[in-house]
């Protein structure tokens, strides 16, 4: 119905596939909510509104095939809306496999599934009762709900409707915009012409002209606001309510217009403006750019550190002032360009509800999933990656947690299964976590799988977390045939290898007959870090300031108080620590006075012994790379100021992997008799358990320079 | 890969460990750069030497000669890092090898250039691509993507066999 010129319009088109696909999700999630809430009004208001915004786009950029099929779900949501027609689970159902349809015909070239649409529609016809009609001469914006109907009375609507100059070369033709708004009712209008240029400078395919509009109608804001909806990126649009609501007359009318229309325009054309504030800070962008962008911002605070360094060392202090105010400026821009990047889980977290429902069809279970945390913000590449790792997650609760209704009901739970998803902050790390309330895992059982399979010797002694920490080796299933859901042993060395690759960790808790929990840990973000650099010897380290408490001294008398013992005294608190010289092997005189950086870990506070703390940094995370992927105790490395790399310390793992050293070097204190051959085992184990389980916590390192 | 693959006038570059020649696909080789601070990663095997600052990208540095199972390399006007280019697990990755010397660039025909063979070098005959021959010496060319590639370091990884290694290394197998 708009002229487009043939490049705009497949940029159009794909920008509705885009909006479209993310409507759709919006639409599965209110519909799968109104599958357990069928009386809620304002979630078949929701569900309506999506299918009338893409049916409208639809056949707006050329979509009909879609706009028609569309209409017709559209039309049963609209019997729901007038109470004519109740919600039930055939129609959910229903009009989930009708949105299966309308994302195929989104995608390009796709040959669309005609006779499971018309199958489709037929069903939606019987219950609703009515004819296939197509929608015959419908505009995109419809429906003028029927005036003087019971949508209450009709008002008056000041509109300012001022397009961009480039709105006409889009393919849009404001007119029509403006005759689609005399449908819903009485329009005076004016169009201001103050932009227009003379004549020599003129460009007829800029658009200069804005209008001043006055509305009368029973049609309430959003129904006005519908008829811009394709625009409002590219105009300025102000729908205000003209005072007092309109009672009919004509003179009160024209009287209104005219005053309106007399008002000065205060606004500059170009600059938008909406009237709906969570409109105005929204903003789609490729993704691409968004990740140069913050690679330009990493390299800047390379840079800037650089200046600062080289600003302390001259002692001017003009270049000290400038390098101070660049500091604070590259400060803030790092956090507002790491804020950008963060999104809110919500969105991987809801594309689940329809997972969980069709399995649960599938499987012959019922389920109900629950969400915690859902505004919990990560990073998007961190979010980009949960998505796989969650999805085998809930598939492994759903086919071998969750018991059929029968046995459920026979162990005295309730008949309906529930998995509890759940994102909360915790330090610099994010948990995730995915419980369920099934049957919990059989220890037994996978510790017998694994001995089967020869993945640990029979007589191995492992602790519940480690024999948890089996089931994400590859090929490990305690299935006992292979469905298509699960039991192929892939599902959950894919978690361990997406988890892995974010360098987070994974913790398995479950108890037999009340449930699993699988709690992924996860990093906030994998570009920037706030930091303290520290030194040993020549080497330089970096520690997350997240997890720094505070900074002691350690003097050769301390140590000599303690007899030798590895705990510091913090103000009456016996705080273990870990002397990074002796732990790293790194070979250089201790100094006199050391500093223990004392740092919160999930296993407890934890101090890390360092020469000399040279003060906090903002550092760029390098990635040490697939080379380096074994190392545990670095997470990865930056670049100093005076070119030299400094590694970024991992404390969890580092406290981890001190725990098992020291573990190991009792049992060698134990004498070889009494536990029999337990160091072969021991050796053993702590591979395979790296194997399988480098993200798995208690992960061991191969056999390194010690 | 094998010699056999070696099918048209290829350049070389030819770097020294020791005394032995060694050659590898100048297409591999992104620069030579002159011994840098490397930076040694804890708790990692001897033969990664660490990572060095290669214009504000963080390069992970190995020692060749420990690779081979030579002495650990020591530090002379001569030694340099050759940074190459290699694939690891399918994924392009930048890695920097020391060497003792680098020599120069050569053309080698195929035809001389023959199988390696396979007993008579202390070298692990999987890691080299070819013997070629140049003047009276010898040159290894190296299977470069092979010395870096995971499970070729996985075995290098535990040079000394003890007994509890190999066991322990056989379980890792199984586990795979």
């Amino acid at each position: 119905m708009y002229e487009t010129n043939s490049s705009n319009a497949d940029q159009f088109r794909q920008s509705f596939r885009e909006e479209a696909r993310e409507i759709l999700v919006d639409l599965e999630s209110a519909l799968l909510e109104l599958n357990e809430n069928s009386g809620d009004r304002e979630l078949v208001a929701r569900v309506f509104r999506a299918l009338h915004t893409i049916k409208g786009s639809g056949s707006m950029f050329g979509f009909e095939e879609l706009a028609a099929f569309t209409h017709n779900l559209e039309t049963a949501f609209d019997e729901v809306r007038n109470g004519r027609l109740q919600i039930n689970s055939e129609l959910i159902d229903l009009t989930l496999a009708a949105l299966d349809q309308i994302r195929a015909m989104l995608e390009e070239g796709s040959v669309v599934d005609a006779a499971a649409c018309t199958a489709i529609l037929a069903k939606v016809h019987l219950l609703t009762g009515k004819p296939e009609k197509p929608p015959a001469g419908e505009k995109a914006v419809t429906p003028p709900p029927p005036p003087a109907a019971s949508r209450g009375e009709e008002r008056e609507w000041h509109i300012r409707f001022a397009p961009s100059p480039d709105m006409m070369r889009d393919g849009t033709n404001p007119l029509l915009l403006i005759n689609e708004l005399r449908q819903l009712g009485g329009l005076s209008v004016k169009a201001s012409m103050a932009a227009l240029p003379t004549l020599a400078e003129l460009d007829p395919e800029r658009c200069y002209v804005s209008w001043e509009m006055v509305l009368a109608t029973s049609a309430d804001r959003d129904a006005i606001r519908d008829v811009f909806i394709f625009v409002e990126d590219s105009c300025e649009l102000a729908i205000e309510p003209a005072s007092p609501p309109a009672s009919a007359a004509p003179a009160t009318l024209a009287g209104a217009t005219a005053k309106a229309l007399d008002e000065p325009r205060s606004q500059t054309a170009g600059r938008r403006t909406y009237d709906k504030p969570d409109n105005a800070s929204s903003l789609r962008v490729p993704a691409v750019k968004l990740d140069q962008f913050v690679d330009l911002v990493g390299e800047l605070v390379t840079v800037q550190a650089r200046l600062s360094e080289l600003a302390a060392r001259r002692d001017d202090s003009e270049i000290t002032a400038v390098s101070e105010e660049i500091e604070r400026l590259t400060s803030s821009l790092r956090e507002n360009s790491m804020n950008i990047r963060m999104l809110p889980v919500r969105a991987t977290f809801e594309k689940f509800r329809r997972l969980v429902h069709d399995l649960a069809r599938e499987l012959g279970k019922e389920v109900e999933l629950t969400i915690e945390g859902a505004d919990t913000e990560l990073d998007k590449t961190v979010i980009d990656q949960l998505s796989d790792p969650l999805m085998h997650l809930i598939r492994n609760s759903m086919d071998h947690g969750i018991e059929p209704p029968a046995v459920r009901a026979d162990s005295g739970k309730r008949s309906s299964a529930n998995i509890h998803l759940s994102a909360r902050h915790s330090g610099a790390s994010v948990l995730i976590g995915v419980s369920d309330d099934g049957a919990g895992i059989n220890a037994e059982l996978v510790r017998s799988k694994a001995v089967e399979k020869g993945l640990v010797a029979p007589d191995a002694q492992l602790t519940e977390s480690e024999t948890f920490a089996l089931i994400f080796q590859p090929g490990f299933s305690t299935a006992k045939q292979v469905t298509d859901v699960s039991g192929r042993g892939v599902g959950m060395d894919v978690v361990r290898q997406s988890v892995e690759s974010l360098r987070g960790t994974i913790d398995v808790a479950s108890k037999p007959g009340l449930g699993t929990t699988v709690t992924l840990r996860l990093p906030l973000t994998l570009a920037i870090i706030d930091g303290l650099l520290v030194t040993v010897g020549n080497n330089y380290f970096v520690l997350p300031l997240a997890n720094t408490l505070e900074c002691i001294e350690l003097s050769s008398e301390d140590i000599e108080k303690a007899n030798g013992k590895h705990v510091a005294n913090v103000r009456g608190m016996i705080v273990p620590y870990i002397c990074l010289r002796e732990h790293f092997n790194i070979r250089t005189l201790r100094p006199d006075l050391e500093q223990i950086m004392v740092v919160e870990t999930e296993s407890g506070r934890y101090g890390f012994v360092v020469d000399q703390v040279l003060g906090d940094c903002q550092t760029v995370i390098k990635n040490l790379g697939r080379f380096y992927r074994h190392v545990q105790v670095v997470s990865g490395a930056t670049i100093l100021g005076n070119g030299a790399v400094a590694l970024i310390l991992d404390p969890e793992r580092l406290v981890q992997d001190a725990v098992r050293l020291a573990q190991q070097a009792e049992h060698r204190r134990v004498p070889s008799g009494a536990r029999g051959n337990s160091h072969a085992r021991e050796g053993s184990l702590v591979n395979t358990v790296q194997k399988c389980a480098g993200a798995v916590g208690n992960a061991g390192a191969c056999p390194q320079r010690f | 890969m094998s010699v056999n693959e070696i099918t048209e006038t290829r350049q070389y570059l030819t770097f020294k460990l020791g005394n032995e020649i060694f050659a590898t696909d100048v297409a591999k080789v992104r620069e030579v750069l002159d011994l840098t601070t490397i930076t040694a990663i804890p708790r990692t095997p001897d033969f990664m030497s660490g990572v060095i600052n290669l214009r504000g990208s963080v390069v992970p540095v190995v020692d060749l000669r420990l690779c081979f199972e030579m002495s650990k390399t020591e530090s002379t006007r001569n030694t340099c890092i050759v940074v190459v280019e290699v694939l690891l697990d399918n994924e392009s990755t930048v890695i920097g090898a020391l060497a003792d010397s680098v020599e120069e660039v050569i053309d080698l025909e195929p035809d001389q250039i023959q199988p390696p063979p396979r007993i008579g070098t202390n070298i692990r005959t999987d890691f080299i691509k070819g013997m070629g021959k140049r003047d009276a010496q010898f040159i290894m060319i190296l299977d470069i993507d092979r010395v870096f590639s995971a499970e070729e370091l996985a075995v290098v990884r535990a040079p000394e066999s003890s007994k509890q290694q190999m066991e322990s290394k056989q379980q890792m197998e199984v586990a795979a």
